[in-house]
């Protein structure tokens, strides 16, 4: 991770990549964090990963959900269900299916490519299935399309600490502004999906739309679409509409 | 501003210990080893009420290197010690098959490795007979104690004085569990030796880990060796011999091996203790000029449920301020929950937090600087005692501390001040330490060289005790630090109290100011001519040694006519909040603190920093989660429990005033928890100016910034 980090053409072209990378974790993680690692990172979820939770339809399919009415803060609200409410907690995973990544897999009949954007499946009520990737697949590269010269993208995450956390909420945006209006626009959102989340209902509002609060707030309404939240995580529409007009604003700025 | 006095204290050396720390060569508990030893770890209990049914061990047994899986069917019954000053130990463990907790120790397993002990732990397949479970703090169902620490104070008549009020403010604040978590896991090493025991144990007492231990076994107290020469922090969780330590000792002798246990993080949230969370009632009233007429307190704490906790929360406010009519009231509800132990200003953080933040409504709604208010009703009798204070400086803090901090640049105006998109505020809290001192021994050793070995069996948990009392024998006998050697952590010294309360620098202190005189009279009885070394006159007396113990004792305020004071001190704290997002960011704290008699700034300094550090996290950050429905802890790890990173913390100015304290002859005050007390509340008080919104819950967060 630090190696894309500080890679020039990644500062230069696409900063919501590298921004994603450097709030993703500290220099000691990124040095050991690879691509690949991070795009399949399990879930945090606290009830998925102690096994003296016996509820649990990602580890034992059928079981139930323990989150759901447990202490469900860093949990998702998008892609969520009474099935699994369990969090992809990426950064940069974020960036990467805002930007169209495409991910090369090898495997024993040969490679393919998948969209990053269709690499993860939605929990439904099979939460244990996570990726279309089979038995003996090997992820062997990530090809991430450059944006246009003259974007502005950026990364933004809403933590508790100031460092070294999850988000509660991210946001990767990118615009393209030509003559006063928007031709390109991508959102996508972390801490708030069950997979990294594209939210392209908000790009389309932008896209022909000029800059400007009116609109983002637009943009942002239409993101979050039919969210599941429970107690702990209600809070996360609010702040995430809002981050993604920060996000907007702060590449207009 | 700092108070020195002599050549040796006062200044800011470096600490002696630092140099093996650094270096990874001072012995922690977990760096113990025998060649035989074995590794134990636990099995616990997954429901918070009802009973075993069946412990399935099969499974365990098969994992290589397993030598014992001890449950309540086949371990010994044991014995439970008297009560200390902070109350009864913890219940024996393994005694039957009760379960009162999620995480209550179930097994034990004994193997050859870590790695196996773990994993035959894993295959241990425990059924349960589930009960109903008490755990939340409102749940009618557990059992309520009124004034359990005997510690309810009361004067006048809060009805009258309230009906005499201007103004009453009446609220209620709320504080979470917190959990201490030392980075230090606690590790006990356990090794029989004929029939004695040597326990190496993360504590912050050893002669109380010996007396709990000794008890459990039935052994008479010399019997039990303690050793905690060094310990990665405890913050209070080291104060009692939680059931790990008593089970490495039963692990060690079933196996007839020495037996290590480490807890794992985990096991830190639930084994050794937390800061209880608190409902707390407050009714304030005052005249329209300020003055406070009446102050009701009343503090609901959860306990656990067959045992016990000192957490005096609404005493804050019976010694705070002067006010005629006043009721403090604690009540505990029992639950099913880990039982909660001393964390860093014990009671003394939640029940600040409440009165601080009140304090501060009041002014707002008086229109009276929240500075001058506190000022207003400075007490400058002890409000309960009705003595005069053997030392307090307050006045002097909050003056320093309003002009360091720049407090008159404030506009009163709430969501006043803004940079950028953040929303400035600027808050402030009073705080007055309550005093306690225990008494302890201490002995004082002139060898054939002249040097001086100073022993107690007290413990530097990482404050800085071995340094400052070199230095302060150093002082008191004439000597060169370099001359004085200081061994601590073992339970075989002088008995001593623990490492906690702010007690043990004025406790030991006294104790080796008393064991120095001694030294040095016995020294001029052998007739110590003047200038003349003490290897010259122990050689001239033929003597290869001068040994003295002695014991200092808390002094009685009625006797001494005045009131122990403890340390004061003044907090002032800038925030900035997020207008869109609610994300809190704290600027600066600028914290003035009348700590007596400074014996080492540089490490007193550190004490207050990492204490203000440790408020943060009880402000913003810290809540120990507890799910409803199953008693477990949700967030028993560090990257789910949050507690400030590096980028959190802002500059911490600390300055210290007044002098040393009349009522002892070292005169220091305790320092080790006024650096955390009183930081939440100024916070709060601080996101109140900047924002508008009073958040009367800790911590402060994002999502409750957002709530409309």
């Amino acid at each position: 991770m630090e190696e894309l980090a500080a890679d020039a053409t990644v500062a230069e072209r696409l900063p919501c990549v590298r921004e994603a990378l450097l709030h993703g974790a500290s220099v000691q993680l990124r040095n050991m964090a690879t691509i690949g690692g991070n795009v399949l990172q399990r879930t945090r979820c606290r009830y998925f990963r102690d096994p003296a939770v016996a509820a649990c339809n990602k580890r034992a399919p059928g079981s139930g959900c323990a989150a759901i009415h447990g202490a469900a803060r860093m949990h998702a609200i998008l892609g969520a269900s009474e099935h699994c409410i369990a969090l992809h907690a990426s950064d940069l995973c974020v960036a990467l299916v805002a930007l169209d990544a495409i991910v090369h897999v090898q495997g024993r009949d040969g490679e393919r490519t998948v969209p990053l954007t269709e690499l993860y499946v939605l929990p439904g009520d099979r939460p244990d299935v996570e990726n279309v990737l089979v038995h003996g697949e090997l992820i062997t590269a990530i090809e991430v399309p450059l944006l246009p010269a003259g974007a502005r993208s950026g990364y933004v995450k809403i933590r508790d600490r100031a460092s070294y956390e999850f988000a509660l909420v991210s946001v990767a945006a990118a615009l393209v502004v030509e003559d006063g209006v928007i031709v390109q626009a991508r959102v996508g959102l972390g801490g708030v999906g069950t997979i990294p989340w594209r939210a392209r209902a908000a790009e389309q509002v932008l896209i022909g739309g000029r800059p400007g609060r009116a609109l983002f707030a637009a943009a942002a309404n239409a993101a979050i679409i039919d969210p599941y939240t429970v107690e702990g995580t209600r809070f996360k529409v609010t702040l995430a509409e809002r981050a993604i007009v920060r996000a907007l604003e702060d590449l207009v700025a | 501003m700092t108070a020195t006095s002599g050549p040796a204290t006062g200044a800011p050396v470096d600490r002696v210990d630092g140099r093996l720390k650094v270096a990874g060569a001072a012995p922690y508990p977990s760096d113990v080893r025998y060649p035989d030893m074995a590794h134990a770890a636990f099995v616990r209990s997954t429901i918070a009420a009802g009973r075993i049914l069946a412990i399935e061990v099969t499974a365990a047994e098969a994992v290589g290197g397993v030598q014992a899986i001890i449950t309540h069917d086949n371990a010994p019954r044991l014995g439970r010690a008297a009560a200390s000053v902070l109350g009864p130990p913890p219940p024996a463990p393994l005694q039957d098959d009760r379960i009162l907790h999620n995480g209550q120790y179930v097994a034990v397993v004994v193997a050859d490795t870590p790695q196996q002990a773990a994993e035959a732990a894993r295959r241990v397949v425990v059924t349960y007979d589930r009960a109903e479970a008490a755990l939340d703090l409102d749940d009618p169902r557990g059992e309520s104690v009124a004034n359990p620490f005997g510690w309810d104070a009361a004067r006048g008549d809060v009805e009258a004085g309230l009906a005499d009020a201007h103004v009453v403010h009446e609220a209620v604040y709320t504080t979470a569990d917190n959990t201490n978590n030392p980075l230090g896991l606690f590790t006990t090493v356990a090794a029989w030796q004929g029939d004695g025991l040597v326990l190496h144990d993360a504590s912050q007492w050893t002669s109380n880990v010996r007396t709990t231990v000794a008890a459990a076994f039935g052994l008479p107290e010399p019997s039990v060796r303690v050793h905690a020469p060094y310990v990665g922090g405890g913050f209070g969780a080291g104060l009692r011999a939680w059931p790990h330590v008593v089970l490495a000792a039963l692990a060690a002798r079933v196996v007839r091996r020495p037996v290590k246990v480490t807890l794992t993080r985990p096991e830190m949230f639930t084994g050794v203790g937390h800061r209880p969370s608190t409902v707390q009632r407050l009714r304030v009233g005052a005249k329209r000029d300020g003055e406070l007429v009446a102050i009701e307190h009343e503090a609901l704490q959860s306990v656990a449920m067959e045992d016990d906790n000192l957490e005096p929360v609404s005493g804050v406010a019976a010694d705070g301020y002067a006010c005629a009519n006043l009721s403090a009231r604690d009540i505990q509800r029992r639950l099913n929950i880990p039982c909660p132990g001393s964390m860093r200003a014990p009671g003394h953080a939640q029940g600040s937090f409440a009165l601080e933040s009140a304090l501060d409504e009041l002014a707002y709604e008086l229109r009276i600087d929240p500075l001058e208010l506190r000022l207003r009703n400075y007490a400058e009798t002890h409000p309960q005692l009705g003595l005069p204070w053997s030392s307090k400086a307050l006045r002097e803090c909050c003056a320093v501390g309003a002009e360091r901090f720049g407090w008159t640049a404030r506009d009163p105006r709430v969501a006043s001040m803004t940079d950028g998109r953040w929303q400035v505020g600027y808050g402030l809290a009073g705080v007055s330490y309550p005093w306690w001192q225990v008494r302890c021994r201490v002995r004082v050793t002139i060898g054939a060289d002249g040097t001086a070995d100073v022993r107690s069996a007290a413990t530097d948990i990482g404050t800085g005790t071995y340094t400052v009392m070199q230095q302060l024998a150093a002082e008191l006998l004439g000597l060169e630090l370099s001359q004085v050697r200081v061994g601590l952590g073992d339970s075989d010294m002088p008995w001593s109290p623990a490492a906690g309360g702010s007690g043990l620098t004025g406790a030991l202190g006294n104790a080796v100011h008393l064991a120095c005189k001694a030294v040095v009279e016995r020294l001029g009885e052998l007739g110590r001519r003047t200038g003349e070394s003490y290897a010259d006159v122990l050689a001239r007396r033929g003597l290869t040694e001068l040994s003295t113990d002695a014991e200092s004792t808390p002094p009685d305020p009625q006797v001494l006519g005045m009131a122990p004071s403890g340390a004061f001190a003044a907090k002032f704290v800038e925030v900035h909040v997020d207008r869109d997002l609610g994300v809190i960011r704290i600027a600066r704290i600028v914290s003035v603190v009348d700590g007596g008699r400074i014996l080492n700034e540089k490490l007193a300094r550190s004490q207050i920093v990492g204490g203000t550090i440790g408020g943060i996290g009880q402000a913003i950050f810290e809540e120990t989660i507890t799910d409803a429905e199953t008693g477990r802890i949700a967030n028993a790890t560090f990257g789910d429990y949050l507690i400030p990173v590096n980028a959190d913390v802002p500059d911490i100015e600390v300055t210290f005033v007044g002098g040393p304290d009349r009522m002892t002859p070292t005169g220091t005050k305790g320092i080790g928890e006024i650096g955390l007390a009183g930081i939440a509340p100024a916070v709060a008080n601080a996101v109140f100016h900047a924002t508008g919104r009073r958040i009367r819950s800790l911590p402060i967060t994002i999502d409750r910034l957002l709530q409309p």
